[in-house]
This record gives structure tokens, sequence and C-alpha cells, in this order.
């Protein structure tokens, strides 16, 4: 393979995502690629998604986040694309949150670790996903079915 | 947001970094719950201590007669924010921007095969200084074939707005957390859409804060309890 000088190397750009949907099935590296894809195709079109040339470098399962390789300076239409993408066959209502663009794929995988983390708790048939800010998704056969939020209960005395 | 609790919505867009959130209730204007619309400004007025973010009440009134509209308004105001008005319809479009207690028209292409405002309407908007909004779930709620006659019409409102510089907002119009996009996005699908940046300022930072603004500084005093009564006319 010929080796290309750096100034003919493609710039490229890396999307730190991440995948909320209302359906919580696992969804592994093939999965999200497959995701992301069906995304920036369905709103950009074949030849749209052919401009940004995106690849999926990362993909954090246990997050449900990874890290999008697009062509440097189409970076917003991919951005874009992900926002507009809001339903899927496979994962139903879903929502591709951006958490930050970089140069470079360790400044990208900076913004993975921002990422709210969660505790499940199951009670009977349901889960209930509770972030660290507060916020629960209540589970019930692996669908989101209410949005709610949790309160500290107030100390006694 | 109907179905989803208030706080849970202020958190989600806590996080995403939003500054100033709305939480809006959708009422008929034939027959609009006055109690609920109470209800939620008692709730957003406890909401403060729990979320960084200012949360504060509004309504958008959907209505099928004009006159119904109007009785509606006064009945209203007093309780909100931030006061919207569902449009579509020729005579709902042009009672919402007549009136300089509405803060927004929303979705004034509902129904129409354009944008939904002729020449009179561009000319009250401006004069009233009524908002025209863009309700950006009506465009994320769509996909495919959809979603481009949605665009369409979008980009038939931006024409008319470069020639006859009407006040413009965007809102989000979400309903649950997985409708919520953070503003960075926001902008990049406004830019997507063919706004420029310029544009998009104006209508995603500059026209809330100028209407929250006017509301607060001269055109109305809110005493719904657990409200603070931050201004007077």
């Amino acid at each position: 393979m010929v080796r290309l000088t750096s100034t003919l190397r493609p710039r490229w750009r890396y999307i730190a995502f991440k995948v909320w949907s209302e359906r919580l099935e696992r969804l592994d590296f093939d999965g999200a690629r497959d995701l992301v894809l069906r995304a920036l195709r369905d709103v950009l079109g074949p030849v749209g998604m052919g401009k940004v040339r995106p690849w999926l470098m990362r993909w954090d399962e246990g997050l449900r986040a990874g890290i999008l390789r697009v062509e440097r300076g189409r970076e917003s239409r991919a951005r874009a694309a992900l926002s507009l993408y809001r339903r899927d066959p496979e994962l139903g209502r879903v929502f591709l949150e951006v958490l930050g663009t970089s140069g470079t794929v360790k400044g990208a995988e900076r913004f993975l670790s921002r990422v709210p983390r969660w505790d499940v708790e199951r009670v009977g048939d349901r889960s209930f996903w509770i972030y660290e800010n507060g916020e629960v998704d209540v589970v019930e056969e692996g669908r989101v079915v209410a949005y709610t939020s949790y309160e500290d209960p107030e100390p006694e005395g | 947001m109907d179905e989803v609790d208030p706080l849970r919505m202020a958190l989600a867009t806590d996080r995403l970094g939003y500054e100033v959130v709305i939480l809006t209730l959708r009422l008929r204007a034939e027959d609009p719950d006055l109690d609920e619309l109470e209800w939620l400004a008692e709730e957003t007025a406890e909401l403060r201590d729990r979320v960084d973010a200012l949360v504060l009440p509004g309504c958008q009134l959907e209505a099928e007669d004009p006159g119904a509209l109007r009785r509606a308004i006064p009945r209203v105001r007093p309780l909100v924010y931030y006061l919207a008005v569902g449009g579509g319809r020729p005579g709902i479009n042009r009672a919402a921007l007549g009136d300089t207690r509405v803060d927004a028209l929303s979705h004034p292409e509902r129904g129409n095969p354009h944008a939904g405002l002729g020449k009179h309407e561009l000319e009250l908007a401006r004069e009233k200084r009524t908002y025209v909004e863009i309700d950006l779930a009506r465009l994320l709620r769509r996909s495919g074939e959809r979603l481009a006659w949605q665009v369409s019409r979008l980009r038939d409102l931006l024409r008319m707005r470069r020639r006859k510089r009407f006040p413009l907002t965007v809102a989000l119009g979400a309903r649950d957390p997985l409708e919520l996009l953070p503003a960075r996005q926001l902008e990049d699908v406004l830019d997507l859409l063919g706004l420029s940046e310029g544009e998009a300022r104006e209508a995603l930072v500059e026209a809330p804060r100028e209407l929250l603004r006017w509301n607060v500084a001269c055109k109305h005093v809110f005493v719904v309890p657990g409200v603070a009564v931050v201004g007077h006319g």
C-alpha cells in the first residue's frame, strides 16, 4: 500500500457521542456502527454520507458511547445528522447526544469520561436506572416506560 | 412534557447546558385548565433549589376559533413567563400575531403548503413584535419525505425573514428527555437548515433573552403563588 505524505493524507475530526434510546437492547460495535451509518444515510442521503466519510473508531458497550471519525470541515453536518435522527427501526426512539468534537482520538476519549454514571435497581419486573444527577428511567421489558427523577429524602430531626 | 415530571425535564436540560428553560403546558384555548398552569408555576418555583438553570413556566394555547383565543389570552397571560399560540389556520395566525400579549406564534406553517404567513401577517409580526417560533419538535419527529417537506417549509419561512426581518425564535418543543438536544447540536441543525451563524444566534440566544427581559420589565406582572414578582408595568 502506498503511504501518503502528511500533506496528502486526509484530515479527520473525532466526534464523541452517546446513544440514548427507548429500547435498551444490547448494542455491540457492529450494532453501533450500523446505527450511526443509518442515521447519516437517513438524513444526508448516500452522497452526503459519502462526503462525510464516517468511520466508527471506538465503542464502549457499557457506556453506550463511542467515537466517530469524520472528514474535517464536515463535522457540523455529521453532528446535525446525528441530531435529526430520532426513530430507529431497532432501538425505537433514539437521541444521539454529541458529547464533543476533537482533532485527536485522545481528545475525544476525554469526552467519554463525562458520560453520567448510573446504577440499576430491580423491583419485581421493573428496573430503575438511577443517574448520578437525580434522573431516573423506569424500564419494563427492556423499554423505558417513564422518565422521572429522584429526590434525596430530607434528613430526619 | 405533559407525561414527564417537570423536575426530570429540568435536570435533563441542566445536564445539557441550558441557562434558562421554559416548561410549557399545551392548553386548549376553548377551555384552558388554569389549575394545571398554577400547579406548573408552583412546581417550577420549587425547582430553583434543585437545578442551576433558571426554570420558568410557560403555556402554548391551541385554538380553533380566534374568538376563543382572544378570550383565553387575558386569563392565561398573568400566570406565565412565555405565552405561545399554536398556529396553522389563517385566522389563528392573524389573531396571535396581532395581540401584543402573545409572545410567539408557533408553527404557522402547520397544514399549509408554505410558511403560512402572508404580507399582512408579516407586517403584524413586525409591528406588534410578536415572534414567529420555529418548533423543532415538528422536524425531529419526522423522517424521510415528511422531514423533507418540513424542511422546505422552514426554508420558505427563512426566505421571508431575510426579506421582511420579522422577529424569529426557535423552540425545542421536547415532550421528554429523548427529544432534547444540547445547544451546540441545535446550532448544527440550524446550520444544516440554512441559517447563518448570526441568524442562529439571534434566534437561539438574543430573541429568548429579549422576550423574557421585555416580559419582566414592562409588559406583565407575575403574581402566581410560588413565583416571585420580578417586575412591574
